[in-house]
C-alpha cells in the first residue's frame, strides 16, 4: 500500500523529529497536501513551552499549509496571524503562553502557524475533544524535546523524521535512529502483566510466579535506593510506571536473574536510557516490553543538514531501511514516487 | 461583606461552598462575589427563588425532569466568563473573531438555557439575546461557530469569489501574483470594516449580554444550592419579625458528613443529635460538660446565620431567623498559632473585635467560645462577667460558652443536658445561676483515659468537699 494510502487507514498519527531540520514540517505538509480532499484531518502541534527564545522571535513554529475542510487547533496569537479563511468552532479550555487554544475549520485554504496544547496530557485531551468534529484522522506535530507527544496514549501511530541534522555521519545516523526505532517497536508485554500493571501511574511494581502483585513502595524508579530487597528475587516481571532510567536498567542488567525477568514500561516515551546501557542489557539477555505500543508507519529522512552537509539520499534510504525494517522515505527527493 | 470574605470564619461555611456542585467557574465567581444580604426584601426574594427551585426540581418534579436537568447542567458547564471581551466592547475596541465567537456562543447558550429552564418549569428569567445572535449569525444557521461570513456584504462575497478563482483548489497561495495580493488586502479591509460595524452593533446590547451571562451564572448557583438542600436535608427558613431567632433540630452538615464517612470505613457508628435553640436580642451563656457539643452549637448558629443571609438553605428542620447586620465569631482555632500570637492574646484580640462591632451600633450576632479560658479562673471569671455586663442591653445577640460560674441574672443560661446513663444528651435546657456541671472526670472516663489519674483527681475533689 502507498504511504498516503496507509495513512488513510489510521485514526491518529504523531510526527516526531529526532532533531530540528530533519524535515518534520515538510513531512507534515506533504501528507496534508496529498490526502484526498474528502478525507478530513484535524491537526495541531505541540505548544511552545514557557519562555523559549523562539517565542520572542515568533519563528519557532513553521507554517503549515491547510486545505479546505481541515480542522486545526492553535493559539489565539497564531490564529490572529492566519493566512487562511477559517470558521472558529471552539475555544478550548487549554491554555498556553500564546493564549487560549482555539479550534477552527478551514473555509479557504492557506497558511497558519500551529501551536496547540503544550503537554502530553493536554494533547491527549485535544485528541479526545476534537472527536466531536468527527475528523477521519487526527495528526499531532510533536516535538523531539518532548517525545511524550508521540505517546500511544495520544496517537496510535507514528512517523519519525531523522536526517543529517541528527548526525552528519551516515553510519552514526543510521545507528542512532535504529536505537530509537528499536524502542518504538518494542513488543507488548504478556497479557497477564498488561492487565496487572495497566492503570498504575506511579511507583515500581512486580509480579511473582503465582501472579501476586508486589508494590515496591517507591514513588518512581528514581528512588530505587529505597528498594532494599532484591527486586528480581521473587519476580517474573517488574513494571516501572514512570521514567525508566539508566540506573534502574543497570540494576536489572546486573541481576543474576536478568534473563528470567520481563521488564515493563508504559510505552517507549518513558524510556530514558542511553544506547550503551541498552546494548549491555540486551547482551545479558534482558527483555523490555511495553503496555502500549505505537505503530511505526515510516521513517522519513532528510539528507541535508543546515550546516551544508549533504548525504547520499539513496544510500541513506537503503542503509536505514536495512537497519530499521520499516519504509524509509526521502520526501523531498522522491516525494512524487512514494 | 462578600461571601469570599467570610469563608475563613471558623464555622464550616467554606465546607458548604466547596460542597456546592457548580458547573461553571463563572457561577463560582458570582457566588463568591455575592453580598451578605441585610435587606428583608432581598433575602425574601432570594429564599423564595431557592425554595421554588427546590420544590420544582425535587418535590413536585417527576422522573422526566432529571434528563432536562442534566441537559441544563451540561449547558451551564459551557458557560464562560467573557467579561474581558465585554470590557473591550465597552471601550470601543474592535472585536476580533475569537471575541465575536465568544459573544455568539454565549448568546446561543442563553437561548438554549432559557429553553431548558422553561421545560423544567423554573421561575428564572434568562434575558433574551436573540438579537445578538442574529447580528452574529447572518445566515441563521444557529451553529456555534464564527467567521466574517460572505453574507455580511455583497462586496466581500465578490472579493472572495475572485480569490477563489485565482487560487483554484490549491491552498498554497501564490503570493507572487499582484492581483491576488491586491484582493487579499481588499478582503482584509472589508473584513475589518465589518468587524467594526459588528462591534458597534453589539455595544448597544452590552448590558443585555452582561445580564445574560450573570443570569446563567446565578442559575448555576441556584441549582447547586437547591441540590445541596436535597443532599444535606436543609430547609428554607422564615424571616423572623420579632427579633427572635429559633431553630428546630439544628445540625451541622460538616459533622454529619464526618460521622457518615467514619461509619462508612468501618469506624464507630455515631449519629448527629440535632439541637433546638432560641434566642433574641440578649446574652445567652451555654454551660455544660466537655464534649457536650457547646462549640458545635455556636458553629452551627454562626453557619446558619451566614447561610440564611447568603441565600442558602439552612441546616435545621425548620427555622425562623432574625436578620443581622453583622456577625462576629470568636472560636479559637489554630489561626492564633500561625499569626504568632499566644492563645490568650489571640483570644482577647478577637473579643476586642466583638466589642468594636458592638460600638458601631449594628444589629449583631456575636458567638464567643469559652472566653478567657486560657487564663486563671479568678481573672477569667472576672473578664467573662465584665464582658457580659458590657454586652447587655445592646441590640445584639450574644451566645457564649463558658466553664466559669458567672454570677448575675442579667443574662440567660442554657446548659447541655450532659451524660445520661453514660450517653451524652446534647439537648440545651434552661438553667439557673450557680449550676456548673462537674462532669469532666466522667467524660474523661468514657474516653478510656488512665483510671489511676482520674481516680486520684476524684479523691482530691472529695477531700476538698469535706
Amino acid at each position: 500500500m502507498s504511504f498516503i494510502g496507509q495513512i488513510q487507514n489510521l485514526k491518529s498519527l504523531s510526527i516526531v523529529g529526532l532533531e530540528k531540520n530533519t524535515g518534520k514540517t515538510v513531512c507534515l505538509n506533504y501528507i496534508l497536501e496529498r490526502l484526498p480532499s474528502s478525507f478530513h484531518v484535524a491537526v495541531t502541534s505541540i505548544g511552545i513551552d514557557g519562555e523559549s527564545k523562539d517565542q520572542v522571535t515568533g519563528t519557532a513554529k513553521p507554517e503549515i499549509i491547510l486545505k479546505d475542510g481541515t480542522i486545526f487547533s492553535t493559539s489565539e496569537v497564531f490564529y490572529a496571524r492566519r493566512q487562511l479563511l477559517a470558521d472558529l468552532l471552539e475555544i478550548t479550555s487549554e491554555r498556553s503562553s500564546l493564549g487560549r487554544i482555539v479550534t477552527a475549520r478551514v473555509v479557504r485554504g492557506g497558511k497558519v502557524m500551529l501551536s496547540g496544547p503544550s503537554s502530553a496530557q493536554g494533547l491527549a485531551r485535544w485528541v479526545q475533544g476534537v472527536e466531536k468534529f468527527s475528523p477521519d484522522l487526527t495528526i499531532v506535530d510533536g516535538a523531539l524535546s518532548r517525545l511524550s507527544s508521540a505517546s500511544p496514549v495520544i496517537s496510535e501511530s507514528l512517523i519519525l523524521t531523522t536526517g543529517a541534522a541528527y548526525s552528519a555521519d551516515l553510519a552514526t545516523l543510521v545507528r542512532r535512529t535504529k536505537f530509537i526505532v528499536e524502542l518504538v517497536r518494542l513488543e507488548r508485554a504478556e497479557e497477564k502483566f498488561r492487565s496487572a500493571f495497566d492503570g498504575r501511574e506511579k511507583g515500581v511494581w512486580g509480579m511473582d510466579k503465582e501472579g501476586n502483585l508486589i508494590d515496591f513502595q517507591v514513588e518512581s524508579s528514581l528512588a530505587i535506593d529505597k528498594i532494599k530487597d532484591d527486586l528480581t528475587g521473587r519476580c517474573e516481571a517488574v513494571f516501572v510506571a514512570g521514567a525508566l532510567t539508566d540506573r534502574f536498567l543497570g540494576l536489572i542488567s546486573d541481576s543474576k536473574r536478568v534473563k528470567e525477568i520481563e521488564l515493563v514500561v508504559s510505552d517507549f516515551t518513558k524510556i530514558f536510557v542511553n544506547e550503551q546501557n541498552w546494548r549491555i542489557f540486551l547482551r545479558k539477555g534482558g527483555r523490555l516490553r511495553v503496555l502500549r505500543r505505537s505503530k511505526l508507519i515510516a521513517v522519513c529522512v532528510n539528507p541535508v543538514s543546515p550546516r551544508g552537509i549533504v548525504l547520499d539520499s539513496d544510500l541513506l534510504c537503503k542503509k536505514m531501511y536495512e537497519a530499521v525494517g520499516v519504509p524509509v522515505y526521502d520526501i523531498v527527493k522522491n516525494g512524487e514516487s512514494i | 461583606m462578600l461571601l469570599k470574605e467570610c469563608l475563613d470564619i471558623p464555622c464550616g461555611l467554606r465546607f458548604m461552598v466547596d460542597e456546592l456542585q457548580l458547573q461553571s467557574s463563572y457561577g463560582r465567581s458570582r457566588l463568591l462575589q455575592s453580598p451578605f444580604m441585610t435587606e428583608k426584601g432581598e433575602i425574601e426574594t432570594s429564599l423564595k427563588r431557592l425554595g421554588d427551585c427546590f420544590r420544582t426540581l425535587y418535590v413536585d418534579g417527576d422522573g422526566k425532569a432529571s434528563s432536562a436537568l442534566a441537559s441544563l447542567k451540561h449547558r451551564l458547564m459551557c458557560l464562560r466568563d467573557i467579561s474581558g471581551t465585554l470590557d473591550r466592547l465597552g471601550r470601543d475596541v474592535i472585536l476580533d473573531d475569537v471575541d465575536l465567537f465568544e459573544v455568539k456562543y454565549l448568546a446561543l447558550l442563553a437561548g438554549n438555557v432559557a429553553k431548558d429552564v422553561k421545560a423544567l418549569g423554573l421561575a428564572v428569567e434568562i434575558p433574551d439575546l436573540a438579537q445578538v445572535v442574529s447580528i452574529l449569525d447572518p445566515e441563521g444557521m444557529k451553529i456555534e461557530s464564527f467567521y466574517v461570513y460572505d453574507a455580511y456584504s455583497k462586496e466581500l462575497g465578490r472579493i472572495r469569489a475572485d480569490i477563489r478563482k485565482l487560487q483554484g483548489l490549491s491552498p498554497d497561495l501564490k503570493l507572487t501574483s499582484p492581483r491576488l495580493l491586491e484582493l487579499l488586502e481588499k478582503e482584509r479591509l472589508v473584513e475589518r470594516d465589518i468587524r467594526e460595524d459588528l462591534s458597534h452593533l453589539l455595544k448597544n446590547h452590552l448590558a443585555e449580554i452582561k445580564a445574560g451571562m450573570d443570569a446563567m451564572g446565578d442559575l448555576d448557583v441556584l441549582l447547586a444550592k437547591a441540590l445541596q438542600m436535597k443532599m444535606m436535608g436543609l430547609c428554607i427558613p422564615e424571616i423572623s419579625d420579632d427579633s427572635i431567632t429559633s431553630y428546630k433540630a439544628m445540625f451541622h452538615p460538616y459533622v454529619v458528613r464526618k460521622y457518615e464517612s467514619q461509619a462508612a470505613v468501618g469506624g464507630k457508628k455515631r449519629t448527629f443529635m440535632p439541637v433546638d435553640l432560641q434566642f433574641g436580642l440578649e446574652s445567652v451563656t451555654i454551660i455544660g460538660a466537655n464534649m457536650g457539643g457547646k462549640t458545635v452549637a455556636l458553629k452551627m448558629t454562626a453557619l446558619n446565620q451566614l447561610l440564611f443571609q447568603f441565600g442558602f438553605g439552612v441546616a435545621a428542620k425548620s427555622a425562623a431567623i432574625d436578620i443581622k447586620e453583622d456577625i462576629r465569631v470568636c472560636i479559637g482555632d489554630d489561626q492564633d498559632l500561625s499569626s504568632g500570637l499566644s492563645s490568650f492574646a489571640g483570644e482577647v484580640k478577637a473579643i476586642d473585635n466583638v466589642l468594636k462591632g458592638m460600638r458601631t451600633g449594628n444589629r449583631m450576632l456575636a458567638l464567643i467560645d469559652e472566653p478567657a479560658r486560657t487564663t486563671n479562673p479568678i481573672e477569667g471569671t472576672a473578664l467573662v462577667t465584665a464582658l457580659l455586663n458590657i454586652l447587655k442591653d445592646k441590640r445584639i445577640s450574644v451566645l457564649m460558652t463558658t466553664h466559669y460560674n458567672v454570677p448575675g441574672d442579667f443574662f440567660r443560661r442554657l446548659k447541655v443536658r450532659g451524660l445520661v446513663d453514660g450517653k451524652m444528651d446534647y439537648t440545651l435546657i434552661e438553667t439557673s445561676e450557680g449550676e456548673i456541671p462537674h462532669e469532666a472526670i466522667n467524660v474523661a472516663r468514657s474516653l478510656d483515659i488512665d483510671p489511676v489519674w482520674l481516680g486520684e483527681a476524684e479523691k482530691i475533689l472529695n477531700e476538698n468537699k469535706d
